[in-house]
């Protein structure tokens, strides 16, 4: 197993947006593609109810995941205000992601879960962009499920860290993309991944630029069967209420 | 139909897209991702037919086109390719790597994919 960590450095927001644009738009294209086919399939004459479900719901879930793509566009090509952070319920926030995404890994036969946990760290995030980062990482692990090893979210506290993970299933990354992965990140590049080309690089440079403005890291866990894709947050020294 | 076709698509929505527009015209399809799962599904499947995007993750398009040119076998084997203006190639540019369609995700209907691959087949 192996692990490295992307860039924590503030104050320095040099995007390669080349690279940036580039994969943006190759990644946008796609859904857009995809909405035209289906807007022209759905004005067909002679379609049957249920396939004018099916293809009205594909419709749906195809513009909202364009929409997280073009909000892990946006954020990564501006330097973030003033983010105002608070005591975050880590697990009660994965339950809620796990909501937002399960009907997207409904749609595609797969599923995504937060194992039980008895103790509940409280970290310090801000709420709306530590759901948004790990969307975009469940969102990216899509691919890389099955019915019988789900997708799943996992919160480990890490002395005065906590560490919300996204555990796939796909093809282990080699270690000297491991490398290469933490060059880009540090460059702020948008990333390939070799062997799992249904990755996201857009969605990843997204999410480490939220993982940074929220004073965390973001990094990824290589193991043999898949990869752990997380971010570093500070634990609150507040009491748990909850 | 049932003719063999190995399907190239990165986007996996899009390929799955793809992939049931042509299963629902009687093709029998392997759908891949990325041109090192082509190479392994066109050697094990034997296709009649190669469609793919142009803008394929990792190594591209234009790659796996110049390799599938280099064997005797599969470069007899008739490709169709997809992609977008942006892309700025021309077909006359891909005749040589065995193209024999160039469609334009811009403006092709649902029904081009499978009556493109209909004609070169013919």
């Amino acid at each position: 197993m192996a692990t490295v960590q992307g860039s924590n450095n503030r104050g320095e927001y040099d995007i390669d947006e080349s690279s940036l644009l580039a994969a943006a738009a190759g990644e946008l294209s796609s859904p857009l593609v995809l909405l035209r086919q289906l807007s022209l399939m759905l004005s067909g004459d002679d379609i049957a109810p249920a396939e004018r479900k099916r293809l009205a719901d594909q419709l749906t879930l195809t513009s909202e995941r364009a929409l997280r793509l073009t909000g892990n566009i946006v954020f990564p090509t501006h330097t973030p205000r003033l983010i105002e952070l608070e005591p975050v319920n880590a697990v009660s926030l994965c339950n809620d992601v796990v909501h937002e995404l399960s009907p997207l890994f409904t749609a595609h036969g797969k599923n995504i879960v937060v194992p039980r946990r008895v103790r509940v760290p409280l970290l310090i995030a801000n709420r709306e962009l530590l759901r948004r980062l790990l969307v975009a990482l469940g969102d990216n692990a899509l691919h890389y499920s099955s019915d019988t090893q789900p997708v799943k979210l996992t919160i480990t506290s890490r002395g005065d860290r906590v560490r919300v993970g996204v555990r796939d299933y796909g093809p282990a990354v080699p270690i000297n993309t491991i490398k290469r992965l933490e060059e880009r990140m540090k460059q702020r590049a948008a990333v390939i991944v070799p062997r799992r080309p249904q990755t996201s690089g857009v969605a990843l440079l997204g999410a480490s630029r939220l993982a940074e403005a929220m004073g965390g890291v973001m990094g990824m866990t290589r193991h043999q069967d898949g990869a752990t894709f997380y971010v570093d947050l500070k634990v609150s020294g507040q009491m748990s209420m909850l | 139909m049932n003719k063999k076709v190995v399907l190239i698509e990165s986007d996996p929505w899009l390929g799955e897209h793809f992939g049931q527009l042509l299963a629902g015209e009687g093709f029998k399809v392997k759908l891949v991702s990325d041109a090192y799962a082509a190479m392994d599904a066109i050697n094990d499947e034997q296709p009649e037919v190669i469609c793919m995007s142009l803008t394929l993750s990792g190594a591209n398009g234009l790659s796996l086109l110049h390799e599938l040119q280099s064997y005797t076998d599969t470069a007899a084997i008739p490709v169709v390719v997809w992609g977008d203006r942006t892309s700025q190639v021309e077909l006359e540019d891909l005749r040589p790597y065995g193209v024999r369609r160039l469609l334009d995700v811009a403006t092709m209907e649902p029904a081009d994919l499978p009556a493109t691959l209909r004609s070169v087949l013919a």
